[in-house]
């Protein structure tokens, strides 16, 4: 009588175990459904909301070691035009003065977004350059990474 | 009645077909074209991915600057101006239009962003046409954002020239 009540229990405990194991499964299985869900969705809103092409933080676009320098530079020029106080002669020499230094600035990105980049001659694919049944070897290719934009 | 009906639709047709076929002429590619684009097809993805990589850079420079422009130079100086009852239309009107365009900026630059990205992932060796076809529209979205860049920086001249009237009303 009591050999089978030990063994009952012991199958008890025994179907016990394996259940408690199987949910864990289930539970991790969820966790990572879950996760990957979760990650989907944020890198959907990452790509549709066009962070995707401000963030320099990603691989191949990186910030070189120059741009870096010149931004701790730049922060430390920041200019900021009081909103409190009258408007005098000084004060707007002064605005007018920080205002052509940020002029200068843009200006320094010499045709930015230009259409010559993308155009066949920039990007090499003129009918002309090819010769007949040649396998393409069209004008040299002048994208040196600059795209012949200053960047400060 | 239905002469002039079938007059006019017959314009219409005449005219949608010129259209097309102008379109077609002016972004066709030749068979020379298409070899080009087939055989240097690993070289042109590259460079466009180094474009990509150099309008992201100038994206996030003219940005930064576009945003510090209005918020720690134009914003502040017409509140002044209101503040001290100077204020005009036009200097209102410029900052206004100055914030539309660089919001405009933002999104047309993303819209470039993704047809330059489709146009990196078409395999041009198999289908140099449709490449061509998306480079074509890619170059329409990049004339967009140049636009934008070129309009923003008339609006800046155009603050400078309001700020300079301005202050020669305060001298005299």
């Amino acid at each position: 009588m009591s050999e089978t009540k030990v063994l009952k229990r012991k199958r008890t405990k025994k179907h016990k175990l394996s259940n408690g194991g199987r949910n864990l499964v289930i539970l991790g299985l969820i966790s990572v459904v879950v996760a990957l869900a979760t990650s989907g969705v944020s890198l959907a809103v990452y790509h549709n909301s066009g962070d995707i092409y401000l963030d320099r933080s990603r691989p191949g676009f990186l910030p070189d070691e120059d741009e870096i320098v010149g931004e701790e530079e730049r922060a430390e020029e920041e200019y900021d035009f009081a909103k409190m106080g009258s408007l005098t002669k000084e004060g707007i020499h002064e605005y007018l003065e920080n205002m052509d230094a940020m002029i200068k600035a843009i200006d320094s990105y010499e045709k930015p977004f230009g259409s010559e980049v993308l155009s066949d001659e920039h990007l090499g694919i003129l009918e002309k350059t090819v010769p007949d049944g040649a396998s393409g070897t069209p004008v040299e290719n002048t994208m040196d990474g600059d795209e012949g934009e200053s960047v400060r | 009645m239905k002469k002039k009906c079938l007059f006019f639709y017959c314009i219409t047709l005449m005219l949608t077909c010129q259209v097309l076929q102008g379109s077609c002429w002016a972004e066709g590619i030749s068979s020379g074209q298409k070899s080009v684009i087939i055989n240097r097809c690993d070289i042109l993805r590259d460079d466009l991915k180094k474009v990509q990589r150099n309008d992201s850079r100038t994206r996030v420079y003219l940005g930064g600057y576009y945003e510090r422009v209005l918020n720690k130079f134009i914003m502040p100086f017409n509140v002044r101006l209101v503040e001290g009852s100077l204020s005009d239309a036009s200097f209102v009107e410029n900052q206004n239009r100055f914030a539309l365009t660089k919001t405009a900026f933002a999104n047309d630059f993303v819209y470039y962003q993704k047809g330059l990205e489709e146009l990196i992932a078409i395999d041009c060796k198999a289908e140099p046409e449709r490449f061509y076809e998306r480079l074509v529209s890619v170059r329409k979205k990049r004339r967009v954002v140049e636009q934008d860049v070129e309009k923003l920086k008339g609006l800046l001249g155009e603050n400078v020239k309001l700020v300079k009237g301005l202050m020669e009303k305060i001298e005299k």
